[in-house]
């Protein structure tokens, strides 16, 4: 059973998962370009 | 708990390398009895703090890793606009910059910060090994290096995640997915740094290699390149990033890249061997195991298969 995150740790953690997010829309940005332009 | 041979081997070697007392080891084996034989009973009983709880990685793994892992972002998001620098979006990114020569300076630049990281880790670990070997305490079986037991592992959580088997199989330091992971991660760097010196240095390349192969070497680096840098991409954000942020128990994130600690539930479920070694070296975790197979009533509970 896992103790709960603190506020600084779930902004932390949240915010790490936000921007590995945004960085898999860039991946998937990058794969069309490749199938796209070569 | 019945210890597997494989298990026994780890424990007893984990007793000699610390030179327990014959008091410690008799805690140690009272403990151990009283496991139970579902593991999966522990981890989903124990308590974990989200941060860590058992040391893991050192100060030098977590620097490289944060060396690495912003080395890469910043290559991949200055390599897209040099290679299609053509495009609408690409021309603007440029300028900001100060121009297609600048974001090439800054790419090599980062290309070379990685390649430092690339050194230090390999410095790391081999004098790490070294002073463990010293020591007489180096144990290959707890390295990142393949051995056969990983393809028994790889089997038995296979049939686990298919639903042939309760629990997962009980693996060391590192586990098949992760050393698949860092030796690719191994691979795609090389063929980065090789490729990426074609590019920098063609005429070296082609004094190097015989007169036949030199162009079609620097065309065959040219296509490398980028096709490598996009599978590393895939990878690090379909398989990587789920594996730390989103898989279950994992979520939101996996806190051991800051604080080199891996929760007591995780330990238990995916790397068993390692935490066989807590048990033998902190005997506060074996009063802990006492207290809540006491409090929870655990020991004898058999796996169901």
């Amino acid at each position: 059973m896992r103790a709960e995150l603190k506020p600084w740790q779930k902004v932390l953690a949240y915010g790490s998962l936000v921007f590995v997010l945004a960085w898999t829309v860039f991946g998937l940005y990058a794969i069309w370009l490749m199938l796209t332009q070569g | 708990m019945k210890l597997t041979q494989e298990a026994r081997e780890v424990l007893d070697t984990a007793k000699r390398h610390n030179r327990v007392s014959p008091e410690e080891e008799r805690d140690i084996e009272e403990v151990v009895a009283l496991l139970p034989d579902d593991r999966s009973m522990l981890y989903k009983n124990v308590d974990s703090n989200p941060i860590g709880d058992f040391y893991r990685y050192n100060i030098h793994i977590r620097i490289q890793h944060l060396l690495i892992f912003s080395t890469f972002l910043l290559l991949a998001f200055t390599g897209l606009p040099i290679h299609y620098n053509t495009a609408f979006w690409a021309e603007p990114f440029n300028s900001v910059l100060g121009g297609l020569e600048v974001t090439r300076v800054i790419h090599r630049t980062l290309a070379a910060a990685m390649i430092f990281a690339m050194v230090y880790h390999f410095v790391t670990i081999g004098l790490g090994s070294l002073l463990k070997l010293r020591a007489r305490v180096f144990e290959l079986r707890r390295t990142i290096l393949p051995v056969w037991k990983d393809i028994s592992d790889f089997k038995e959580d296979m049939q686990f995640f298919g639903g042939k088997r309760t629990v997962r199989p009980e693996m060391d330091k590192f586990m098949y997915k992760q050393k698949i992971h860092y030796f690719a991660a191994g691979f795609g760097n090389t063929v980065m740094v090789i490729s990426g010196s074609t590019f920098l240095f063609p005429d070296v390349w082609a004094s190097i290699l015989p007169l036949e192969m030199a162009s079609h070497f620097q065309e065959m680096m040219r296509l490398s390149h980028p096709h490598e840098a996009l599978l590393a991409l895939l990878v690090i954000a379909f398989w990587h990033w789920y594996n730390v942020h989103l898989a279950p128990g994992r979520f939101p994130m996996q806190w051991t890249f800051l604080t080199g600690k891996i929760t007591r539930e995780h330990q238990i479920e995916e790397h068993f061997l390692e935490y066989l070694r807590c048990i033998v070296t902190m005997p506060e975790e074996r009063s802990y195991l006492r207290k809540l197979i006491e409090s929870k009533k655990l020991w004898g509970t058999q796996p169901h298969d």
